[in-house]
């Protein structure tokens, strides 16, 4: 499946590239533009070629649709069954496991500010998170980044059941310690 | 038998269950109480089985203690809605699948 897609994705990026340059060609130049519209005009009326066009165009069409799916699809993990038991089954939705991460990673007192967790699936029935963070300027990261992949991978293997690949921290921001006011 | 009848006493089961801090009602049905019509059985989806009144299948969407054990908890879940929807309104509770949610801490109730 994923090499059927790759290729679908290299023959559309060519043909993308092929009519950019068509176009571009046909911008800058209107003799070029005179003639491609004869040619296009001429097509038309050919029945065999009308049709080929059509088909053509339709599997075109078909591939960017499967594409954009795809990737829309992909990065998201939709949902993850642990186990059935005799009665019946039992999800856990992405948005759980997230805000347990987050909420793991803020309690961990390790001077995260802000964060956004996100979660992929990875290989062999593992999930990896992603763990965007704001952090206060006076935090050690390596070292304290280091205590909340910890924590954040064992509480979400202890309270889920699910099995973590990998934990990332990326600390998009620092941001000074707010004054402490004295009232 | 109604649905949203089912549903209220699968509702009210999951809720006794250790944990669970609410359940998520879908986008749909909050659309649907904006509207004024009311919609019993939030949160929980009941399935009749196709020419067979007497058997149903329920899901439940709970949203669940940030420090809890999500299986365990769903376990819990299960046990007490089968044998709460058995038990009064004497249908057969075929299964109850559980849907977590999502996770909130303990100082914020739904």
């Amino acid at each position: 499946m994923n090499a059927i897609i790759r290729l679908a994705f290299i023959v559309l990026t060519f043909l993308l590239a092929v009519f950019s340059f068509v176009f571009l060609l046909m911008m800058v130049n209107s003799d070029i533009l005179s003639q491609m519209i004869i040619m296009v005009t001429y097509l038309r009326e050919q029945r065999t070629y009308q049709i080929v066009a059509i088909v053509f165009w339709l599997t075109v069409l078909v591939l960017c649709l499967t594409g954009m799916v795809y990737s829309i699809l992909s990065g998201r993990l939709r949902r993850s069954r642990i186990r059935s038991s005799d009665i019946g089954t039992i999800d856990i939705g992405v948005d759980a496991i997230e805000s347990i991460a987050l909420n793991s990673a803020k309690t961990a007192q390790c001077g995260i500010k802000a964060a956004k967790a996100k979660v992929s699936p990875a290989k062999g029935d593992k999930i990896s998170v992603l763990l965007n963070a704001i952090l206060y300027s006076d935090v050690e990261v390596p070292a304290m980044m280091a205590k909340v992949q910890d924590r954040v991978k064992k509480d979400i293997e202890r309270y889920t059941g699910i099995p973590v690949a990998r934990v990332v921290v990326r600390v998009s921001r620092v941001e000074p310690v707010a004054a402490r006011v004295e009232r | 038998m109604a649905q949203g009848f089912v549903a209220q006493y699968a509702a009210e089961a999951a809720m006794q269950a250790e944990g669970v801090a609410g359940l998520d009602t879908s986008s749909v049905i909050s659309l649907k109480e904006a509207f004024g019509v009311e919609h019993e059985g939030k949160g929980v989806k009941v399935v009749f089985r196709e020419g067979n009144d007497e058997t149903v299948a329920i899901t439940v969407y709970p949203v669940v203690f940030f420090g809890t054990l999500i299986p365990e908890v769903a376990w819990q879940i299960q046990e007490r809605v089968k044998a709460d929807v058995e038990k009064y309104t004497g249908l057969t509770v075929e299964a109850v699948h559980v849907h977590v949610k999502g996770v909130v801490l303990k100082e914020e109730r739904l």
